[in-house]
């Protein structure tokens, strides 16, 4: 909800959610450093990769690289990081599946975690803003990390999960509720992470995606990875690009028959929601001296969409038009040193990002004019030392220093509002994880942490899992923390309207859960369930008041409680492999009272836009390289409004959502090519998202993988 | 096993199937509302939340205390639009101003039927009837306000009020006060203008400098034109300013006199004139939202020497957010956004502040229309 408040607030006043470059022109580095030979056939590929990586797959496939390529076979992939024997205690980790990851590579994150996890996606449409919040939760509480370093806007606070594709990540984990703390501070909801990590395979390998589908979609990927046992490197070049003009009826609006005076609801087009989005990640990696590792990734990332009108709009139709454009460079240097019961670890990451957003106008048929032509910079510098000590078999000891700095600038060169602020942020971080016998293990965290020279009060977590059985089949867990999360940026400081005298939110997150890992022969299987209770005081909204002035307050007391539920099979029947995977999740998020004013129709109601009710399922078989996988994902209605109220006009009904993808996947010497097709909205459904946008109908991609 | 399993499957893919194909026609599927209103009747315009979609429309008689929500779309199965703003009535006809759905749309009073539209606007926000062919419709984006034809349903001509600045969107329109064969406009965002068009030709004649960010205008008795401005936002390039009210006499066009509001964090709007033209209504609150002391509604005479020190009704822990004047009875009608996620609440006092009805309307209560 306070999001909402908040991207109103910009809308109104020229803010920078939201951002546009008038020109199309797209500028990458022309310089790939890249470790093998540099052909011209390679100079070629890079140099185009932007015009039609299409023809390249092609012509890969058939012509260039039989010949090019090394005699080995794939050997098994070795994870850089080697499985910590004593993990945090009463972690919760909900490991995104890695054949869900491999059938959902050509989609964005908010699309793979809308279908396959219980964290509910607020989209705003396809290709559009879309975030995510865990348990009841705001946006802002979801905390995003890519090797280590945060994506979270730090105007914002948070991520817009439609500008991260799934094909640039090899492992997305999440981490609900208190077991956030580990990752860092402020996340009340949850966090979700993102790694690109380097296999240490002695050879060539290239993987080329291509996507087609319905509204001229075409995603375009390539990865080339190569290296030796010591060093390796991975580039990756893609680019998305949709006309997204789905056709819809729109019954939001009608014009009258003279004749019959009945309605005529006009067909339209989901015009003006065009997007694209291309950039290059370059992920580098270096064993030396035995002990010392060394990785490097740099993400660049251009994006460009047009914002759609809302469905009743029959404006102008050279009024209102609205476009965001994007630039992200992100760098992380990670440094670990492996010593014999220690490891020290060095992580440094910046980022920059440059936005803009415009609205403009056609102004009395002559020149077109911004209503808001805001431009926001941001540069985020992060820089972290964990220390691990592991004192015995049974006990381990972390110690981590962070210091961040964030600089924002932003302005809307319309109504010349804006403000250029810097923050520091120093952290400190103890844990100590404790193992007791063979089936006790508990941990306990501090975290202390200052903003600008504000404390924030102690950080406490503390977490056990016991093993209920001797064959260590059930595992009890649970965990407990208070977590705060200091005002975004833009809550401070956003002209007109920001607060600096707003509190942190004060968050309360418990959880416990049972899981069952059965040692099962042929059957591969896990459940869990996990009950959780969260608590939220302080929680910041943006309020308006009349003219469309907004400012955030510290006003809202929220309690979510419910319980997330999953479960998983995997079984093999003769040459037929199956996979069964469902989740559920039960949110009761309420407001518990408001601080000052407040109507109290709204205490003790579902806050707005959390579904009460959110379930996944996949079946996934496979035969002989031929796959058909059905991905069902269901949301109960959510509400507009803090009382529950609702009318038909604005009931964001349940929906059911299905999509099937059919695919085959052919061997040919070393390499493979996989054919996959993929019918989303299987039923041809309406379903609504957010009030006044509509979402597509069934549609069709068509991907081809090939992969050496 | 195998074939147990199979079934299994088999079974959910019909559950699955069973429990799915959702259908928009099925929110239209409903009794729509039949009514025929002749009476007295207050329609209240609820704006909705900016980008959802969800402003309505409120009925309620004053006699018999009925009121009636959501009547366009109950009626209609149509929803009004994006952020309704304001509400004329013309003969039988209902305009309603739909500001970020860039139209109008045409009800008929009576049974609150929709019977058409003009649209092709840019950030419609008010409405002024000048003859049965023509009509003004300010804008705070078009730097131009649009000339239509209400018989025709078109627009038939834009009359350029641009100060031809690339800054702040100078001129926006807002409220619009027809004075003999001129009307006055404020321009209220990042600006600080009153504007004068002559109807018989459609030009912008004249303009008026007043404090800074003119919200709301009324004309008196003595033709005196009362301008209310909140003097802009804090932090903000245009600059802050103290709010003010200034009277200005419509026929020389000369501004008279000047009240400073006191307070620097002031920002008074909604400025009403009563039905004897002879006293003064406005909110007074602060942007900052209810952070301020004294604020309420605010009653001044027009031959008053100074602002009014206290509130007639108090504002205390709600949030008004509009205020309607029933030119015919004088009742006062306050709306409460509460915390502008819910139906907000109108309060109804007599014209000595007495609370004579409370109810709730729709999502932001924003405007009200008097028949």
């Amino acid at each position: 909800m306070r999001r909402h408040a908040q991207i109103r607030g910009k809308w109104l006043a020229g803010r920078w959610l939201y951002c546009v470059r008038n020109d199309d022109g797209l500028h990458y580095p022309v310089n790939f450093h890249i470790t093998i030979s540099k052909t011209y056939f390679w100079y070629l590929l890079f140099k185009n990769w932007n015009v039609n990586l299409t023809l390249f797959f092609l012509f890969l496939s058939t012509v260039a690289f039989p010949q090019m390529l090394p005699d080995t076979l794939s050997i098994p992939e070795v994870e850089i990081h080697t499985a910590k024997k004593l993990k945090t205690a009463g972690l919760q980790v909900e490991k995104v599946d890695s054949l869900v990851m491999m059938r959902e590579a050509d989609v964005s994150l908010s699309d793979l975690l809308n279908a396959h996890s219980t964290v509910f996606i607020k989209s705003e449409g396809r290709g559009a803003l879309a975030t995510a919040s865990f348990r009841g939760t705001d946006a802002s509480h979801t905390a995003v990390y890519w090797n280590g370093i945060s994506l979270n806007s730090p105007m914002l606070g948070q991520v817009d999960f439609s500008q991260i594709p799934v094909y640039l990540m090899n492992s997305i984990s999440l981490h609900p509720g208190a077991s956030s703390i580990v990752d860092g501070s402020g996340s009340l909801g949850g966090s979700i992470l993102l790694n690109t990590a380097l296999n240490w395979k002695k050879q060539l390998g290239i993987k080329v995606m291509s996507a087609y589908g319905s509204y001229r979609t075409f995603n375009n990927y390539l990865n080339i990875s190569a290296g030796t046992a010591r060093f390796q490197s991975s580039t990756q070049v893609y680019s998305n690009r949709s006309k997204n003009d789905f056709p819809f009826y729109n019954k939001n609006i009608a014009d009258i028959d003279p004749v019959t005076g009945a309605y005529i609801y006009p067909l339209q087009k989901n015009k003006f929601a065009n997007y694209q989005l291309s950039g290059v990640m370059q992920s580098f990696a270096f064993r030396f001296k035995k002990q010392y590792l060394l990785q490097l990734h740099y993400w660049f990332q251009n994006s460009s969409r047009s914002l759609p009108r809302l469905n009743t709009y029959e404006g102008d139709d050279y009024a209102n038009r609205s476009r965001q454009h994007s630039l992200a460079h992100r760098a992380v240097l990670h440094l670990i040193r492996f010593g014999k019961k220690s490891r020290l670890e060095w992580n440094a990451g910046l980022v920059a990002e440059n936005m803009d957003y415009r609205v403009q106008n056609l102004i009395l048929g002559k020149d077109y004019y911004n209503a808001v032509y805001s431009v926001s910079k941001s540069l985020s510098s992060y820089n972290k030392i964990i220390y691990r000590y592991q004192l015995s078999g049974r006990t381990l000891l972390k110690v981590a220093y962070d210091f961040n700095f964030y600089h924002v600038n932003t302005l809307d060169s319309v109504s010349q509002n804006g403000y250029n602020r810097f923050r520091r942020n120093h952290r400190v971080f103890f844990s100590w994880q404790q193992q007791f016998g063979t089936r006790l293990s508990t941990s306990v965290i501090l975290r202390k942490e200052w903003v600008n020279g504000f404390s924030i009060p102690l950080i406490p977590y503390f977490g056990f899992d016991w093993s209920v059985d001797k064959k260590k089949q059930w595992l009890l867990h649970g965990n407990i923390a208070r977590n705060y999360h200091y005002p975004d940026m833009n809550d401070l400081y956003w002209q007109p309207g920001g607060n600096p005298d707003l509190k942190p939110e004060e968050g309360l997150a418990s959880e416990l859960g049972m899981k069952f890992i059965p040692d099962w022969k042929k059957v591969g299987f896990q459940a869990g369930l996990t009950a959780f209770y969260q608590d939220i005081r302080n929680w910041i909204l943006w309020m308006p008041s009349p003219m469309g002035y907004w400012t955030p307050e510290n006003i809202r007391h929220v309690i979510a409680r419910g319980f997330d539920a999953h479960v998983q099979l995997n079984v093999q029947i003769n040459k037929v492999s199956v996979l069964l995977k469902a989740g559920y999740s039960f949110t009761k998020s309420q407001n518990d009272g408001n601080a000052g004013r407040w109507g109290t129709d709204a205490i003790g109601k579902q806050i707005p836009y959390v579904p009460v009710h959110s379930g996944n399922f996949m079946a996934d078989v496979r035969w002989k390289g031929f796959n058909l996988s059905w991905v069902n994902n269901d949301y109960s209605e959510r509400f507009t409004t803090s009382t529950n109220e609702n009318s038909l006009r604005d009931w964001l009904y349940p929906y059911f959502m299905n999509n099937l993808y059919v695919g085959k996947k052919v061997r040919w010497k070393r390499s493979s090519l996989r054919v996959q097709l993929k019918i989303y909205n299987l039923f041809n459904e309406d379903y609504r998202s957010v009030l006044g946008r509509p979402m597509p109908g069934r549609n069709y991609l068509l991907v081809l993988t090939y992969k050496l | 096993m195998k074939n147990r399993k199979f079934k299994c499957l088999i079974f959910i893919v019909l559950m699955a199937l069973l429990s799915s194909c959702m259908n928009d026609d099925a929110l239209r599927d409903f009794h729509r509302l039949v009514v025929r209103h002749d009476e007295k009747a207050v329609f209240i315009v609820n704006e909705g939340n900016f980008m959802y979609g969800n402003a309505s429309l409120t009925f309620y008689n004053p006699k018999s205390g009925e009121v009636q929500n959501d009547i366009f779309y109950n009626t209609n199965a149509l929803p009004l639009g994006d952020v309704a703003y304001s509400m004329q009535i013309r003969d039988s006809l209902a305009y309603i101003v739909v500001n970020n759905s860039g139209k109008i749309y045409i009800m008929n009073v009576n049974n609150f039927r929709y019977v058409g539209k003009i649209t092709g606007f840019t950030s419609p926000r008010h409405i002024l009837f000048l003859n049965s062919h023509k009509a003004y419709v300010s804008d705070l984006y078009a730097r131009s306000i649009s000339i239509i034809d209400p018989e025709t349903r078109q627009i038939t001509g834009k009359i350029d009020i641009d100060d031809h600045t690339h800054d702040f969107n100078r001129h926006s329109s807002e409220q619009m006060i027809r004075f003999g064969d001129f009307v006055f406009t404020n321009s209220w965002s990042y600006d600080n203008k009153i504007l004068i068009i002559d109807s018989r030709t459609d030009r912008l004649v004249d303009s008026i400098t007043v404090a800074k960010q003119p919200n709301s205008m009324a004309l008196d008795k003595n033709n005196k034109l009362w301008v209310l401005s909140d003097g802009g936002f804090q932090g903000s390039k245009y600059g802050r300013a103290m709010a003010a009210l200034t009277r200005i006499d419509a026929n020389s066009r000369k501004v008279e006199k000047v009240f400073l509001f006191a307070d620097s964090l002031a920002s008074p709007n909604g400025l009403t004139m009563n039905p004897a033209l002879d006293s003064l209504y406005f909110l007074y609150n602060s942007w900052a939202g209810g952070k301020i002391a004294r604020a309420g509604l605010y009653v001044m005479a027009v031959n008053d020497l100074q602002l009014p020190g206290e509130p007639v009704i108090s504002q205390n822990n709600r949030m008004f957010y509009a205020l309607g004047i029933d030119p015919s009875s004088g009742h006062i009608y306050l709306s409460d956004a509460i915390d502008f996620v819910q139906r907000g609440k109108v309060l109804i006092y007599s014209q000595r502040s007495v609370l004579l009805d409370s109810l709730r309307a729709g999502i932001i209560p924003s405007a009200f229309c008097f028949r």
